[in-house]
């Protein structure tokens, strides 16, 4: 649930955990991301991390991604980083029906955990340059989006269509929700970007 | 058919986590060392582990188990551990037949404080009885007799309880009371009293005629009935009512309702304390996800039909409209489905074909054979509640002894740069991790005799199917099967030793690295049969090193090995293989009792390390001691409960053997079950198994339970019946899980006809077929014909319940001890309530 699927090359899977300056910390897994590299094959994973610097609106921010296991075995820890994480990018194929479903649950899940309604969230369709074989469309991305006062985008790590924009969004989605949270420009440093996991 | 059904109730809670706890007064930045309870009535069944100096405590702690008896409240206390004692923060109470409201779903429950007042059990039986009583002027008075009979599961106040009750007679409009005590009674919460006390009462009757007499016309009065603890004989006797000790519990019967001539008698049930208000104190919250259930389990005729139905799934063309794959679609959790449909498809020995059918049926829709069995699909769950169930012992031998040594050791294994704490060197992590790593490693790919028969057959069908739509990747016959006993078993295994019975105690944060980083290794390794280039070096650098140093052909042809004999057809069929080793079959510690060499003395009772194998049962002082006693299975010649008056304490149960028995306590009633099932099906199959017990223990010189005094007679009542066992470690009970699928059918009623609904709108759309809505249904006719037949079942099952429930309804006396009058779960039955 937590992964809906790892279905296919580098898919961006779900679950995106900011916590911004001074540690964040994405739960997103994508290679490309972070290292600009398509991985064809996409190996199961247990749990594993990633950081990235990057720039959003003139603000340094150190991004840790962390790609947790899309099995089901794990339901304790995937509360923990439910519980940790501060934004959350839900990712479907727009080539699987299921994906798409999947999210609802997960979405509630999400909130459920956090106690609240207002959690960012992204939604991302993924596989975009998979046109032949679309089933999800764009129309159901936005509604559900439209539904969730969420932002919706479409991305493909395979063509690099709008893969940074979706790290880029969120993170301003977290910013607008927590002003203060942010320091100055060049708050957000290397250090500390260490989360505890 | 009454006496044929059973109640079953399990119960699976997970503890997530609690926020806002109350800080300290003095240093509120301080945060509490907590820690969480669960509770069955007073009855505790788990505790977490303390989790240290936070305000928001995460617990991410699951308990699951059969509960053995009837309850009221489901409880959660969340203490401050110190030293000295625990004391309650907060509590979250639920009444039994409220927890459907909350089933598989996360909720945050507000904490309420847990005062004397409202930490309130127990039930009292009282007679009141409206009557005239001659005076001294000789004129016939209106009084009321009411008699204190006894009373039933107090509470008990820091471990004791002195009980005492307090008949007060309260005349509402005048605001005057009249009070009664009972004596005191040591030592006990069920206390027989049968002290009865009269009042006369005032303002007699306006209505002459007697008989219709109607204390109504008289005043509005009550009666309220209070039991307390008496903490101090002194305190009450100097001081009177001033400090009545602990309240326990109290029931206010109006008057009004009586009438004359005729006595009343009934339990009630005991209440909080009248005028208790819930606090509005905001103690922080918890969050919980509690899974109830509770079934009346019929006969077996009773589940034929369905039960059929379901075993037909494994010939129904296209497997995706048989009943089990349409459970399958319509629950929200897959899990719930998975588990009853796997063990009864095991039960009747049609798992593998099952298990190929919808392999074949999920590949067909797979384009892409990396990712072959990798979504959470009814499959993938249905082989997980397998591997769940056979593959433990098989766990175990592979994996526990380094998970074991990684938690006793405590060495750190951190090879992350960025993660490394001062003073660390991390060549010498990366030493450490590599040893137990390739401990793991070889101790896996060397227990592959030990994978069950069952398993391998199952991983062959994968493997098969796998292989036939993919016939140009010869490595997916290894993925499939490292999917499933890698990434869905050894690794969450390793990674949270607690879920899979590897260890009891929760690890601190270097442990729980160590174990991440042993498990990532191993899923690393798992990955690599099945790779041709290194895709791992390319997500976190510094596990780079490692991987390279176990990217040879030794490790990859000893995985290949492992995989090939575990999903092996020829090893399918060969015997099974006995097995050498003893299996840890359930271990941990219970309170024994000397074994009888000496009959008197204070340490009687000592608490000790138990451990059962296949083999044998023995006792030790801890884990690490060489054992105390070992009693060999064929010497089990009985396990029974014991009577609680045998040593006045509960959960006692008796190992018998040739020259004595050997008398167990076990922590609460959930222990106390677990060890007698297990015990129970181990020594099921003995010759010499006993026919008769002694249900009491002998003492004073003689058997409690039938007072002959010599202790080699036999037993004077006939041992349990134990449902016929095959298998030690699996005993599936087949209507039980039935029954199970019945209620989830049932709770989806509106989605199957929704989905009859979808079939017959598909069978006349002409349209586009990208443009159907979801859920798109593969061949509607056999869809709709199965839906029907499943529809047919359930409905005339849930006939039977509402039939059983009336009945069961009927029967029950209110005001019985049973069902005492004030407990609401008696107005409701389970049947109602159910999922």
């Amino acid at each position: 649930m937590f992964v809906t699927e790892k279905i296919g090359y580098c898919n961006m899977s779900i679950l995106p955990i900011l916590n911004i300056n001074p540690n964040i910390s994405v739960l997103f897994q994508t290679v490309q991301f972070v290292q600009n590299i398509f991985v064809e094959k996409y190996d199961p994973t247990i749990e594993d991390s990633y950081r990235k610097q990057v720039e959003v609106d003139g603000q340094q921010c150190m991004l840790e991604i962390l790609d947790t296991a899309g099995t089901e075995q794990f339901t304790a820890m995937r509360d923990l980083y439910m519980k940790n994480g501060q934004g959350f990018l839900l990712v479907y194929s727009i080539t699987a029906q299921s994906t798409f479903n999947d999210l609802a649950d997960l979405r509630e899940q999400i909130l459920r955990v956090k106690d609240t309604d207002d959690v960012p969230i992204i939604i991302v369709g993924n596989k975009c340059d998979l046109e032949d074989e679309r089933v999800v469309g764009k129309d159901q991305g936005n509604n559900l989006a439209r539904n969730w006062s969420s932002e919706f985008l479409e991305t493909s790590a395979k063509a690099k269509v709008n893969v940074n924009e979706v790290f880029y969004s969120l993170v301003r989605t977290i910013n607008k929700k927590n002003p203060g949270n942010v320091s100055g420009p060049s708050g957000g440093g290397k250090k500390g970007c260490c989360v505890l996991l | 058919m009454a006496s044929e059904v059973r109640e079953e109730e399990s119960l699976r809670v997970k503890i997530g986590e609690a926020k806002n706890l109350p800080p300290h007064t003095v240093s509120i930045n301080a945060g509490r060392n907590t820690l969480c309870t669960i509770k069955l009535d007073r009855e505790e069944i788990f505790r977490t582990q303390i989790v240290e100096k936070d305000l928001n405590p995460f617990y991410g702690e699951e308990f699951s188990g059969e509960i053995p008896h009837k309850f009221r409240y489901l409880s959660f206390y969340i203490y401050e551990a110190s030293q000295k004692s625990n004391k309650v923060l907060g509590k979250v109470s639920l009444r039994r037949q409220e927890l459907y409201k909350y089933h598989g779903k996360d909720h945050w429950f507000p904490l309420f404080p847990a005062d004397a007042d409202s930490e309130v059990l127990g039930k009292v039986h009282l007679e009141i009885k409206f009557d005239e009583f001659l005076c001294t002027d000789s004129e016939p008075t209106q009084g009321l007799s009411i008699r204190v009979v006894e009373c039933g599961d107090l509470t008990v106040v820091n471990g004791a309880c002195n009980p005492y009750a307090v008949v007060t007679l309260n005349y509402k409009s005048k605001h005057k009371q009249e009070i009664k005590r009972t004596n005191v009674r040591k030592k006990t919460i069920c206390p027989h009293f049968d002290e009865t006390f009269f009042f006369l009462l005032e303002n007699r009757g306006q209505n002459h005629d007697r008989n219709n007499y109607n204390i109504e016309h008289a005043f509005k009065a009550y009666i309220s009935v209070s039991l307390w603890h008496d903490d101090s004989l002194v305190s009450r006797e100097v001081l009177g009512g001033m400090f009545p000790g602990s309240f326990l519990g109290e029931v206010k019967i109006p008057l009004q309702n009586l009438t004359s001539g005729t006595s009343h008698k009934a339990w009630y049930c005991l209440g909080s304390r009248e005028g208790w208000k819930q606090s509005n104190q905001d103690l922080g919250a918890l969050r919980l996800k509690i899974s109830y259930t509770s079934e009346h389990v019929f006969k077996s005729e009773y589940y034929n039909d369905l039960r059929e139905l379901l075993l037909q799934s494994v010939n129904t063309e296209p497997v995706s409209s048989s009943a089990a794959a349409i459970l399958g679609d319509v629950v929200e959790s897959r899990q719930d489905a998975a588990q009853p449909i796997m063990r009864i498809f095991l039960h009747h020995k049609k798992l593998v074909p099952f298990v190929r059918a919808l392999a074949r049926a999920e590949i067909k829709l797979t384009s892409d054979p990396n990712t072959v069995f990798r979504g959470n699909t009814l499959i993938t769950k249905v082989i997980d509640e397998l591997m769940k169930l056979v593959g433990l012992p098989c766990l175990h031998e592979a994996i526990k002894a380094t998970v074991d040594e990684i938690c006793t050791e405590h060495l750190s294994c951190e090879i992350d740069p960025a993660r490394v704490k001062d003073g660390e060197n991390l060549s010498d992590n990366m030493k450490n991790l590599k040893r137990y790593v390739e401990q793991v490693f070889q101790s896996i790919v060397h227990s592959g005799l030990m994978c069950p028969t069952i398993l391998c057959e199952v991983f062959f069908a994968l493997k098969e199917a796998a292989q036939e739509y993919f016939p140009d990747s010869p490595l997916v016959r290894y993925q499939v099967v490292s999917g499933f006993i890698f990434l869905r078993f050894f690794a969450p295994a390793i990674l949270g030793p607690r879920l899979f019975d590897l260890r009891t105690d929760t690890q601190d944060m270097c442990v729980n690295r160590t174990l991440t980083l042993v498990s990532k290794a191993l899923q690393g390794l798992g990955n690599l049969v099945s790779s041709k280039s290194l895709s791992f070096g390319l997500k976190e650098e510094y596990m780079v090193p490692l991987f390279k140093s176990f990217n040879d052909a030794e490790h990859i042809d000893g995985i290949r090995m492992y995989l090939d004999m575990i999903s092996s057809a020829a090893r399918a069929n060969t015997k099974s293989i006995i097995i050498e080793v003893p299996i840890i079959l359930k271990e941990g510690f219970l309170i024994k009792r000397a074994q009888g060499r000496k009959k008197f003395g204070m340490k009687n009772f000592k608490r000790r390390y138990f451990c059962l194998t296949n083999q044998h049962f023995f006792y030790s002082k801890s884990r690490d001691d060489p054992p105390l006693c070992v009693i060999s299975i064929e010497d089990i010649l009985a396990v029974e409960t014991l009577q609680e008056e045998s040593f006045k304490m509960k959960y006692m149960f008796q190992v018998v053997q040739p020259q004595r028995a050997l008398y167990i306590q076990a922590t609460n009633c959930v222990e106390e079950k677990e060890w007698l099932d297990i015990l129970m099906k181990v020594c099921h199959t003995n010759r010499n198994r006993l026919k008769v017990f002694h249900p009491a223990a002998f003492i004073n010189g003689h058997w409690l339970c039938c007072k002959v005094p010599d202790q080699a007679s036999p037993g004077c009542t006939p041992v349990t019946g134990g449902l016929s066992v095959t298998d030690i470690q699996v005993n599936i009970d087949s209507d039980r899980e039935v029954e199970r699928i019945h209620s989830l059918y049932l709770s989806y009623m509106e989605k199957l006809e929704a989905m009859q609904d979808a079939c017959a709108s598909q069978e006349v759309y002409m349209g586009l077929p990208e443009t159907i809505h979801q859920p798109y249904i593969e061949d509607t006719q056999s869809c709709f014909k199965t839906l029907n037949q499943v529809l047919t079942c359930v409905i005339s099952l849930e006939q039977e319940h509402m039939q059983y429930c009336k009945l069961k309804q009927r029967n029950t006396v209110i005001g019985s001890i049973d069902a005492p009058i004030g407990d609401e779960s008696y107005t409701q039955f389970p049947g109602n309530t159910r999922l």
